[in-house]
């Protein structure tokens, strides 16, 4: 879907990016991570053509975009930032309306995809729509600006940090809520961030950088078992294994049948929308061997610590929708 | 509205009524001459009104100690602004009187000037009613109370029954001229303005485009800025006659050395100005998000300005045109002294004759016209902020 070939920007002999070839597939979320000033924003800001790249191309469906016309390739990529850039003299209505707007869509049209995103994004249209954006909280700012860069159905979304100045609690509900739009949209999206939890919660791929070069690109998984250099495996540090562990759910382990007896009973029980690292916690602090996993309140099966080690080789990630973020069963 | 504020204005009012009681006793109310060129020595408004003038007193001794009292805001600042404005309106409508019964005893060749008093009085009872405003919420009543005595005024303009004061004669004297200069008075202000606002706009953003292009547009400004105007027509003035002698269209225009073209230039060359200075501040104090935000998603490089940049810095644009505007208004007497005619005309004719009235007769339509200006312009400022906070 989104290709760089030797991508490269110099400024006055300081290479900002330094020929970065990468590719991210259709549908895929990939993460630009790396310390501050490591050329992440400069790399995003090529693929819309924000900056115009000293050397190396962009390829967007095979097509280099050089040869597009900017505003055009920007209207089919949602742009997203840290400071939300809602314009100030207009409603959220209209901020939302933005691109639409600018494509020439009929107004029924306009509106009816208004508050269509608004509810994606979980805003009330009929309260919020009307409001300035100065009158948000930075949470429901940084909701109005994916609302915004979604608002014409664009294939791709270029996220600058976009939840970087929000509350630590907000922001996971809205690295959770990204995750199960871009799912449910099928949406590619490049996603800038130097949060490492971040990064390893939401990518499918991470491309790791360092003084504008791509030190390692991968699944997290990749990045964590085979670590290209002593800078990748430095970066994630010793905790990346439990982080990785974050990524995965109880739903995905195969479970052990419940014993016929009711031994069980003593167990400790925990949803199967906990991640393995909320499971492998509760293992720790229960001091039990097993935990009792509930669908829905009612017991299903069993897991230990080797059948979440098995969940973890295999790759798979919370289904849709499971993920609850929240571990013990209420 | 801050405690502060609130007592300040109780100092301000009270200082108003003590200006306001001094300017009755200080002797320079009325002027009484036999005829226009005689002199004569002026009296003071308490000597001139007679019971009259205890009316006044007393309405600036009630205006300071009702300021002073601990009445209600509310009530304390409808009050006072009532008799912040009867004060002036009171000093305005006897001193026509007066002169109606001057004109009676002395002859149609009588004449009866307002003093220094007289402005003085009116400025005290502007300190006044300002101050007394701060205690009222704006609506309907602050401004009805605000400008009732300015309506009061007019309306006694408007009778007639100050017909017989010496400025009223002048204006009699001149009633048609009068009406022309006065409309060539606004078209100059219109035309500098009008040129400024697009100029002001267009060197404002582009200097907003960079530093070197900031300093380039700023450098000129500047000294166009501080070159005194009859300088500067003096400057001018050679340039025009030799473009007019050459070029028939200019010729056919009437561009001359002196006349209206050097007056519209300078004009709008210093009303340009503050609009560009303020164009240029606003843009670049623009939030950088929002202009990487709205070119990010798409908007072109117009759409960008029409619809993001200008909404967002027009308050300060428009408090940049209020300057030009008001600066214009008054700039436009140089006019009178280069043969450009407008209310200028009247100025220097009278200081011409030493006639003070002749002067007064083309100073106090400008003051007029300015805070007419001022206040417009404020009040649309407003109505934009609002539906800013509102919509
Ligand atoms: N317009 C520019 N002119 C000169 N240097 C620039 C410009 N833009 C970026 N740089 C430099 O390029 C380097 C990479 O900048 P970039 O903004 O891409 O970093 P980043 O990884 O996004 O950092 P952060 O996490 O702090 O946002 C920095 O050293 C920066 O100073
Ligand atoms: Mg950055």
């Amino acid at each position: 879907m989104i290709e760089t070939r030797e991508l490269t920007k110099r400024y006055d002999g300081f290479t900002a990016v330094d020929r970065v070839s990468l590719s991210v597939a259709e549908g895929q979320f990939a993460v630009l991570l790396g310390p501050s000033g490591s050329g992440k924003t400069t790399l995003l800001r090529m693929l819309n053509r924000m900056v115009e790249p000293t050397s190396g191309t962009v390829l967007v469906n095979g097509q280099d975009t050089a040869g597009m016309q900017a505003e055009a390739l920007r209207r089919s990529m949602g742009y997203v930032i840290q400071s939300t850039g809602l314009f100030p003299n207009m409603t959220i209505r209209r901020n939302v309306a933005t691109v639409p707007r600018l494509l020439g869509w009929d107004r029924r049209r306009t509106d009816k995809r208004v508050d269509e995103m608004l509810e994606l994004v979980g805003l009330d249209a009929k309260t919020y729509g009307p409001k300035r954006p100065d009158e948000l909280s930075g949470g429901e700012a940084q909701r109005v600006g994916v609302a915004r860069a979604l608002a014409a159905d664009p294939p791709v979304l270029l996220m600058d940090e976009p939840f970087g100045a929000v509350d630590p609690i907000t922001r996971e509900h809205l690295q959770i809520e990204m995750k199960r739009i871009q799912r449910d949209l099928r949406k590619t999206v490049v996603f800038v961030t130097h949060d490492i939890d971040e990064a390893v919660l939401l990518a499918d791929s991470i491309a790791l950088l360092r003084n504008g070069q791509v030190q390692q690109s991968g699944t997290p998984e990749d990045l964590w078992r085979r670590p290209a250099n002593d800078f990748v495996r430095d970066f994630f540090g010793e905790n990346l294994g439990l982080r990785i562990m974050a990524r995965h759910c109880l739903s995905d382990v195969e479970l052990d049948a419940l014993p016929p007896d009711d031994s069980w009973h003593t167990l400790p029980a925990i949803v199967h929308g906990a991640t393995l690292k909320e499971a492998l916690a509760e293992l720790v602090g229960t001091g039990a061997e097993r935990l009792v996993v509930t669908v829905d309140g009612t017991p299903k099966g069993t897991a230990d610590f080797a059948s979440l080690m098995r969940a973890l080789s295999a790759g798979v990630q919370c289904a849709d929708g499971v993920r609850t973020g929240r571990g013990r069963d209420a | 509205m801050t405690d502060a504020v609130r007592t300040h204005a109780k100092v301000v009012a009270a200082s108003g009524s003590v200006l306001g009681i001094t300017g009755a006793f200080v002797a320079h109310g009325l002027i009484f001459r036999p005829n226009r060129i005689v002199n004569a020595d002026p009296v003071s408004l308490w000597s001139a009104l007679g019971t009259w003038g205890w009316v006044l007193v007393a309405l600036w001794v009630a205006a300071g100690m009702l300021a002073l009292s601990p009445l209600s805001e509310r009530t304390r600042g409808v009050l006072v602004t009532i008799l912040g404005g009867a004060a002036p309106a009171l000093i305005i409508w006897r001193c026509g009187a007066e002169a109606a019964a001057y004109a009676a005893r002395a002859g149609d060749v009588a004449r009866t000037s307002l003093g220094a008093t007289v402005w003085v009085s009116l400025f005290a009872g502007y300190m006044v009613i300002f101050a007394a405003t701060a205690w009222l919420s704006p609506g309907p009543l602050r401004a009805g109370l605000t400008y009732a005595p300015v309506l009061a005024i007019a309306a006694l303009i408007a009778s007639g029954s100050l017909g017989e004061l010496a400025i009223a004669r002048e204006y009699a004297n001149n009633a048609d001229s009068f009406a022309r200069e006065f409309r060539l008075h606004l078209t100059y202000v219109a035309a500098s303005v009008g040129i400024g606002l697009v100029a002001g706009l267009l060197l404002g953003l582009l200097a907003a485009r960079g530093r070197s292009l900031e300093a380039g547009v700023f450098g000129v400004l500047n000294v166009l800025q501080v070159l005194p105007t009859l300088a500067f027509i003096g400057l001018m003035s050679p340039v025009l006659a030799s473009l007019s002698d050459h070029i028939a269209l200019f010729a056919r225009w009437g561009v001359r050395g002196v006349g209206w073209a050097p007056v519209i230039i300078v004009l709008s060359a210093y009303a340009v100005y503050p609009i560009a200075r303020n164009t240029h501040a606003a843009i670049v104090s623009l939030d950088p998000g929002v202009l990487d935000a709205a070119q990010g998603i798409g908007m072109g490089k117009l759409r960008r300005l029409a619809e993001i940049e200008l909404p967002l810095a027009m308050p300060v644009i428009i408090a940049g045109l209020r300057i030009a505007l008001v600066q214009t208004t008054a700039g436009a007497i140089v006019a009178g002294l280069v043969g450009g005619g407008g209310l200028g005309t009247f100025v220097f004719l009278g200081a011409g004759e030493t006639a003070t009235d002749l002067i007064l007769l083309g100073v106090l339509p400008i003051v007029a016209l300015a805070l007419m200006f001022d206040r417009g312009v404020l009040a649309l400022q407003r109505a934009l902020g609002d539906r800013k906070a509102h919509a």
